[in-house]
């Protein structure tokens, strides 16, 4: 799901004008439970399902970069951003990024560089 | 079970499912972010207390006894969870963790509050369910969860048996689950006492993780012991079929302390029954998670299209990254008691039982024997401090029987009754009333009919002998002599080894013939018995069966035909038994003048209690129960019973009677209502002490010994009523005492060897020196020897403290401060006296007319050498010579001549020696070579002049002078 790129903000900074698109979604994580019973079936507890946004960078240069990685090199960012799902604007989610791994290659033209920033609440929080 | 609807059970199992969690921390709800896991979990022991706990790890901080409370949350796809609730738990412990940053938490229900040392009073014997309530009435915890009707719910107990033995109010809770086979817990914060309760609920595969599933063996119980030490004091009840079906398997209970007392057979039965009834599988199981079962909830295992019925017992939830939940029951401890040291019961009459309570650390060990008469009990207890072992043996020797009409007494003692109670019942003891036709004279007395008649049987010596008519048997003109004695009777049937005994009471006839037939009635012999002899004793021989006897007149004389003779031989059986025949009989008036009434339940009554009898009117003569009952004291009757078998019988009255007597028993010797005899050991680390003890009725003996470091004490004691005796031994390092009315030393030589010893008494005593001051000293034969020292010291004194006068007795001398007095033992005024003057000078003093100094040989009294000598004068009325020729022997006449001899003798005059000059001058001889004295006056040892002598020679020289004259005057004429 895209989102409108001109909504994310992800601790103040707007990412409109570094990134090409913006993709919404959710993400599930299972507890330690989770496997076959003993009748076959699949059992496990859902911990729970996090609001998700991927985001793809254009070409970027140095300095860029270097803010960039400013957002995403922290355990926490705020993120606003316009929620298709719930049709709403969420306000400063909560979220922790994904390991931010950058080729040599990119640097100077990062382009195809992308990241996610994913909500620590779950999804009911912001219902 | 837990209330929840199917979609959570739905859930529970659904891929995908969600769980959520509200907290709440002393009731404020806290963010369940800071929860990293919380794991609830209870573990049961069969028929136990439960208690609920739970672990957290936390981030916060929470302190003791903080109040927690949980629900978990459960959706799949619904909007909203389906929370379920736990108890609420209270935090016992908080641990900072500093690897994570966190607290882990260790929380428990409510029960914990029962984890407080027990502090109730004795109620004494309460119902178990009031004492279940008193205990939750302590704890503050609500109580209306507890059942009206459970286990042994109405049988009394005693919490006296939970204080003061260290006990925490949840083990009295546990000991009071066990007797209830029940479970003690919380659910929902409510306080219950729960059976196991049928859910129904089926469990498959799809709640069980699929690596860890485990079903063992199916668990039951058919045989319940109670047990109180090793294999030593159980009872126990068995379920013989199905052990025999399915081996032993058995419930064991042990120590606890609500069974500790000897009535606990009283609530076995009702748990074996509950118990025999109770199954369960054994399981050890891991699930994704189930949730809604609790403690003791029922439930199936359904695996492989088998059941499995079991209970829940254990469980272990992990809310932690997921859910998982552990499940198991393991097969409870087992044992097998030696049933034949058991019992099954405790047998409140005879038992023998060891109590070891670790608690207090006490044993107890008892092994008794109670009858209705006898209680014989050894017991040993030990305690740290203390050791005690005690035998008694307490025969309460009386007896109650009861009977109506007449009562049998068997095994009597000889002696008095003791009691005798007679109920009313509006005819005992009616007088017969004379009616109004029957004309009585004055000199009629109608006397109340209020006999009892006592008797025995059996026992007495019975003489059983018979008057017999018979005949003698001949043809007319016969004499006597020839013919037969017929009795009219049978023959006498006989006993081999009996004596039996004929006597005659007519002189006018003799014995003859004693015949003797043998058990066919045939003629086996006879015994002749000897003209004039009126009695016959002879012993039955062998094979006799029968007697018959031939009786003749002493002249023999006609008779007319089948003449009756009117003799009656009495013949005499010997002593023997005979059942039916009354012996010992009184017949004794109770002195009761009018009718024992009654009306319903009401009834007069006459009771004779020891020395009282009494007579408790209860009903008039109108037959209206009285406000107040009239006593009468009626004069108590003497009823006397024989050894053995004795009965008491209501003349002519039927009522009902009972009565209250001294039985047989091992004290027979001693006629008593009761003895009690006892002796124990005591032993503490200070002291033993060991005690005999006897009690007979009122009379009560007691022998001690107690032996501390320091001391031994023995104590001999008998008491009756308050008069007691004591004797009492004290010894210590310093001395021994003895305090008694009557000290006895028996023995071939007493010695008495201490250095300096004291005797001392109110009367007798002797100092360090020996020297002893007594009142009288009595020596009925014998000699009193002084033979200390030297003669000098050797002194026997006599001393008057009142007048200090004394006498030495020395061997040889007797010393008087003044002179010795010689009177006879109440005399009058006769008496000798002995006297000495401090100057020297003696006498002796002869009162009386006929006082005489006797000096006796063997053969006379003047025959001797016994002889008289005095330094002084000798002053007489008269001095004698007894010249009897008795006396004498030698005898001639003197036929020297005597002028000559008193012509040749010198007369003196001169002073004894004792005198001075100018005394009186004696005259006399004076024996000497230079004097002349003759020989025939002098004593044999010549140093005496012999006075009889000299008169005879002088009476001689008279009879020569006289012939002289004589001659001369012949001369003259």
């Amino acid at each position: 799901m895209i989102i409108n790129n001109d909504s994310l903000i992800i601790d103040g900074i707007s990412m409109a004008k570094y990134i090409t698109k913006a993709k919404f979604g959710y993400h599930k994580i299972w507890g330690k439970d989770t496997g076959r019973a003993l009748s076959g079936d699949n059992s496990g507890t859902l911990k729970g399902i996090y609001p998700k946004i991927t985001m793809t960078f254009r070409k970027l240069n140095e300095e860029e970069v270097n803010i960039v990685l400013g957002i995403f090199n922290k355990a926490e960012n705020k993120v606003t951003f316009y929620n298709p799902d719930l049709k709403k604007t969420i306000y400063n989610m909560s979220c922790y990024s994904n390991d931010q791994e950058m080729d040599q290659e990119h640097i100077g033209k990062i382009e195809g560089y992308s990241s996610a920033v994913i909500s620590n609440k779950k999804r009911e929080h912001y219902l | 079970m837990k209330n929840v609807e199917d979609i959570f059970k739905e859930d529970i199992r659904t891929y995908g499912r969600q769980l959520d969690y509200k907290i709440k921390v002393n009731d404020e709800l806290v963010n369940t972010d800071d929860f990293n896991y919380i794991k609830p979990s209870f573990n049961a022991n069969l028929f136990k207390t439960i208690m609920h706990a739970v672990k957290i790890d936390s981030k916060y901080k929470l302190n003791n006894k903080d109040k927690i409370n949980i629900e978990a949350g459960l959706k799949v796809n619904e909007l909203a969870y389906n929370y379920i609730n736990y108890n609420s738990y209270y935090v016992h412990t908080c641990e900072r963790e500093e690897d994570t940053s966190s607290y882990t938490i260790l929380a428990y229900d409510k029960m914990i509050e029962s984890m407080i040392d027990y502090d109730l009073d004795s109620y004494g014997k309460i119902k178990l369910r009031d004492y279940l309530i008193k205990i939750c009435e302590r704890l503050s915890w609500n109580t209306e969860n507890i059942p009206a009707v459970f286990v042994n719910s109405e049988k009394l107990v005693d919490n006296f048996l939970h204080t003061g033995i260290g006990y925490t109010f949840r083990d009295a809770l546990d000991e009071i689950a066990t007797l209830s086979c029940s479970a003690l817990l919380f659910i929902n914060d409510g306080f219950y006492l729960k059976y196991p309760e049928e859910t129904n609920q089926n469990i498959d595969e799809s709640y069980l993780s699929e690596d860890s599933i485990h079903i063992g063996e199916k668990y039951f119980i058919n045989s319940l012991v109670f047990a109180r030490a090793e294999e030593s004091d159980n009872i126990f009840r068995k379920d013989n079929d199905s052990i025999q079906k399915n081996g032993l398997s058995e419930y064991r209970i042990e120590d606890n302390q609500l069974l500790s007392t000897n009535d606990r057979d009283l609530y076995i039965d009702e748990m074996f029954n509950y118990l025999k009834t109770f199954e369960f599988y054994t399981f050890d199981v891991k699930t994704k998670g189930i949730l809604f079962l609790e403690a003791y909830d029922k439930f199936n295992f359904v695996l492989d299209e088998k059941t499995y019925s079991t209970i829940l017992l254990n469980d272990e939830i992990s809310f932690e990254d997921g859910l998982t939940e552990d499940i198991y029951v393991d097969l409870p401890k087992e044992t097998e008691t030696d049933y034949k040291y058991s019992d099954e019961t405790d047998k409140k009459i005879n038992q023998a039982y060891i109590l070891v309570d670790k608690q207090n650390r006490k044993i107890e060990l008892l092994t008794s024997e109670i009858n209705n008469s006898n209680e014989k009990i050894s017991k040993f207890e030990q305690d740290i401090n203390f050791i005690s072992t005690k035998v008694e043996n307490i025969a309460d020797v009386t007896q109650e029987i009861a009977g109506i009409k007449k009562i049998t007494i068997p095994d009597a003692v000889e002696g008095e009754l003791l009691e005798l109670h007679i109920d009313g019942n509006n005819t005992v003891f009616k007088h017969t009333y004379v009616s109004k036709q029957t004309l009585v004279s004055e000199n009629t007395k109608l006397q109340g009919d209020s006999l009892i008649k006592v008797y025995t049987r059996n026992i007495c010596p019975t003489k059983v002998t018979e008057w017999e008519n018979g005949y003698f048997a001949g043809k007319t003109g016969e004499k006597w002599d020839s013919l037969e004695y017929i009795r009219n009777k049978e023959k006498i049937k006989i006993e081999p080894g009996k004596k039996v005994t004929f006597s005659l009471n007519n002189e006018e006839y003799l014995w003859s013939y004693v015949y003797l037939y043998d058990f066919a009635n045939r003629y086996i012999g006879g015994i002749q018995a000897t003209n004039n002899q009126e009695e016959i004793t002879i012993t039955i021989p062998e094979k006799a069966s029968y007697i018959n006897v031939m009786i003749k007149k002493n002249e023999a004389q006609q008779i007319s035909p089948n003449e009756i003779i009117d003799i009656k031989p009495q013949i005499e059986y010997g002593e023997r038994k005979t059942d039916f025949i009354q012996c010992n009989t009184q017949l004794i008036d109770l002195g009761i003048k009018n009718v024992l009434r009654q009306k319903e339940e009401i009834r007069d009554t006459y009771d004779l209690v020891g020395a009282d009898a009494i007579l408790t009117r209860r009903i008039n003569k109108d037959n209206e129960i009285l406000l107040e009952p009239e006593i009468e004291v009626l004069q108590r009757p003497s009823i006397f019973l024989v050894t053995g078998e004795n009965f008491i019988e209501i003349k002519n009255y039927t009522a009902n009677l009972s009565c209250k007597y001294a039985k047989q028993n091992e004290f027979t010797d001693i006629y008593a209502t009761k003895v009690e005899m006892n002796s124990k050991i005591e032993q503490t680390a200070q002291q033993i002490r060991i005690e005999v003890n006897k009690k007979v009725d009122e009379e009560q003996m007691t022998s001690a010994i107690s032996q501390t470091a320091k001391e031994i004490n023995l104590e001999v004691s008998k008491k009756v009523g308050d008069d007691e005796i004591i004797s009492k031994i004290n010894q210590s390092a310093e001395e021994i005492q003895i305090d008694a009315n009557k000290i006895s030393l028996v023995g071939k030589e007493i010695n008495l060897t201490g250095d300096n010893m004291i005797i001392k008494s109110n009367n007798f005593n002797v100092n360090k020196n020996g020297d002893a001051t007594v009142n009288n000293i009595n020596i009925k034969s014998g000699k009193i020897q002084l033979q200390d020292g030297t003669e000098q010291n050797a002194n026997f004194e006599i001393i008057s403290t009142k007048n200090n006068k004394k006498t030495i007795i020395t061997p040889g001398s007797i010393y008087p401060s003044e002179g010795i007095f010689i009177n006879k033992l109440n005399g009058t005024g006769q008496s000798a006296y002995l006297y000495m003057s401090e100057s020297g000078n003696a006498g002796i003093q002869l009162n009386g007319n006929n006082s005489y100094i006797r000096m006796l040989t063997e053969d006379s009294d003047v025959s001797g050498n016994a002889s008289i000598r005095c330094g002084g004068y000798m002053y007489a009325k008269d001095f004698l010579n007894i010249s009897s020729e008795k006396i004498k022997k030698n005898i001639k006449k003197l036929d020297i001549e005597i002028l000559d001899l008193i012509k040749n003798a010198d007369i003196y005059s001169y002073n004894l020696k004792t005198e001075t000059d100018l005394d009186k001058k004696h005259i006399g001889f004076v024996i000497g070579e230079r004097y002349q004295t003759p020989k025939e006056v002098l004593d044999k040892n010549e140093e005496a002049v012999d006075l009889y002598s000299m008169c005879s020679i002088l009476w001689k020289a008279v009879q020569e002078l006289s012939e002289k004259i004589e001659k001369l005057e012949g001369k003259g004429e």
